[in-house]
């Protein structure tokens, strides 16, 4: 059975490098953390700098252990994680300031996306889009999508279940709109 | 759902142009890549589970097989190498036990050694050759040292008809040697019995007992211990002269005329003073030398079968199987000890590793739903 690496080096026809893998993965990056933040500037910022950390530790990539694409989205996870908690302990100092919240900006997760399915995105918490990006999006399969969750299999699937269950009652309407 | 399924992945979002060109840049400073070709060997991430269920045969297999060949290497010496030491042969000394021969006087410096000595069993059979060396071959007591002599002998009989006779001549033997029973223990059941018999022999007298002793059956096993006593006479002989000279020079005091009576008084009890512990020291060495004067004969005369004589060698086989279950045996004390000691931290350790793991999940997972 071919490994994701041998997949992609059959593709290309070539070695895998760090430039090949940024030029073939960079939407999936930028997809995964937009889906991610729900703000398309904050989603550039952070697919940079996940290519930036990933040029520091492409030594490390290992690609009998997982395909390049999974390495990557672990790396934009963790940056995108890192702001969340960087964005919390900001917004808890503001609050306790008495400052002023910022709006969010108007979100465009895909061209093409229907005005309803896009307000119900909107509408899912980050978690439950972040599932729905990895293995609908991203079409990622359950084990890789799982091991990037930190969750198990099972898990992976049930949230999922989940996260499309709203996600239907939200464009319908039938979630209390 | 399917149609939102399908929805969502046509209209995947991809990168604005700023963002490709800040990604190419960044790609152009990427060294040459590190790796020419696909490396070898990668491990592959195999479960924990996996690990324990090849990883323990694995262990077991290696426990096994490096006692197995600890005990074929250390099986390896023949039989015959731990046999027990035969005992030196000592010459025909005469009854007396005056005229020695070098040999019998290396016996002697030998017999300082307060060790037990030990001859080897007589092999079923050879009965009365089995008798004669055994009694030839066992030190004897030198004359010109004080010596502890002890013997025991197990011998075994035809049956028990012979038990009651054999005791008796035992105790007659002691007899007629200018000896004394110290004690006899006498027990037979119908097709078994047993008799212990302790006599005390004049010392000169050892050679003739060890002979007739032989007589009565087929030794099986013997043991003689020869323990010094000279040392012991000799210092409290020394001891007895320091005490004769001390009366001496109070002797010569007290014929002093000019002695007042209060130091009379006190030389005088000094004096009986040391009378007493000069004759208490007297005592102490008229017993040693009492002691010396006798050999002591233990004599367990016994009818029982096969399982009194001795067990032959263990062949190569056992002595592999021993070596290699001694192994085994330490192996798993060791271990049980590591386990019993690293066991706690390893487990310590291993839960605040989980502990923090799944805190930091959960604090993710919870930040994710918040967002």
């Amino acid at each position: 059975m071919a490994t994701p690496w041998t997949a992609e080096r059959e593709a290309s026809g070539e070695e895998l490098t760090f430039a090949a893998a940024a030029e073939r993965h960079l939407d999936d990056v930028y997809a995964y953390l937009l889906y991610l933040t729900g703000d398309r500037e904050l989603a550039g910022d952070l697919t940079g700098e996940t290519f930036e950390r990933a040029l520091r530790r492409w030594r490390r990539f290992e690609p009998g252990r997982g395909s390049a694409r999974t390495w990557l989205c672990q790396l934009a996870r963790s940056s995108a994680l890192d702001h969340f908690r960087s964005e919390r302990r900001r917004r808890r100092r503001e609050e306790a300031a008495g400052g002023l919240e910022r709006e969010k900006a108007h979100v465009v997760f895909g061209e093409g996306l229907s005005a309803e399915l896009e307000a119900a995105l909107r509408r899912l918490s980050a978690a439950e889009r972040e599932v729905i990006a990895l293995r609908v999006v991203l079409d990622l399969e359950v084990e890789p999508a799982a091991r990037l969750l930190g969750i198990s299999k099972t898990a992976c699937t049930t949230r999922l279940s989940r996260a499309l269950g709203k996600l239907e009652r939200l464009v319908k309407g039938d979630d209390g709109d | 759902m399917t149609d939102l399924v399908n929805e969502l992945r046509f209209a995947r979002p991809r990168a604005p142009e700023a963002l490709r060109e800040r990604v190419a840049e960044l790609a152009a400073q990427a060294p040459a890549p590190a790796r020419a070709s696909r490396p070898a060997f990668v491990w592959p991430r195999i479960p924990v589970r996996r690990y324990v269920l090849v990883g323990a045969p694995a262990v077991l297999a290696l426990a096994f097989g490096y006692a197995a060949v600890h005990g074929i290497v250390s099986s390896g010496s023949p039989a015959d190498e731990r046999a027990a030491v035969p005992l030196l042969r000592s010459p025909t000394v005469a009854e007396s036990g005056r005229r020695l021969s070098p040999l019998a006087q290396g016996n002697t410096a030998r017999a300082l050694d307060k060790t037990p000595v030990w001859a080897a069993p007589a092999p079923a059979g050879a009965l009365s050759s089995a008798k004669a060396g055994s009694a030839r071959a066992a030190p004897l007591p030198p004359s010109n040292r004080l010596q502890n002599y002890s013997a025991s002998m197990r011998i075994r009989l035809g049956g028990v008809d012979g038990l009651s006779d054999a005791t008796v001549r035992a105790m007659r033997i002691a007899r007629n040697l200018g000896g004394y029973i110290v004690s006899v223990q006498y027990g037979s059941g119908r097709r078994e019995g047993e008799a212990y018999v302790t006599v005390r022999v004049p010392v000169q007298r050892v050679q003739r007992a060890l002979m007739r002793y032989s007589g009565l059956g087929t030794i099986v096993a013997q043991n003689v211990r020869i323990q010094d006593l000279q040392e012991g006479v000799d210092r409290l002989e020394r001891r007895m002269d320091r005490i004769r000279n001390q009366m001496a020079r109070i002797d010569a005091q007290l014929k002093n005329p000019n002695l007042d009576a209060t130091e009379r008084e006190i030389l005088e009890a000094k004096r009986e003073g040391l009378v007493e512990i000069l004759r208490g020291l007297g005592r102490q060495r008229g017993a040693t030398f009492r002691r010396a004067q006798f050999a002591t004969f233990s004599l367990n005369l016994t009818t029982g079968a096969q399982k009194d004589e001795a067990a032959p060698p263990p062949g190569r086989i056992e002595r592999m199987l021993d070596d290699a279950g001694s192994v085994l045996v330490q192996e798993v004390a060791w271990t049980l000890f590591i386990l019993t000691v690293a066991a706690p931290f390893v487990l310590l350790l291993g839960l605040a590793w989980w502990g923090a793991r799944a805190a930091r999940r959960a604090s993710d997972r919870r930040l994710l739903e918040e967002t």
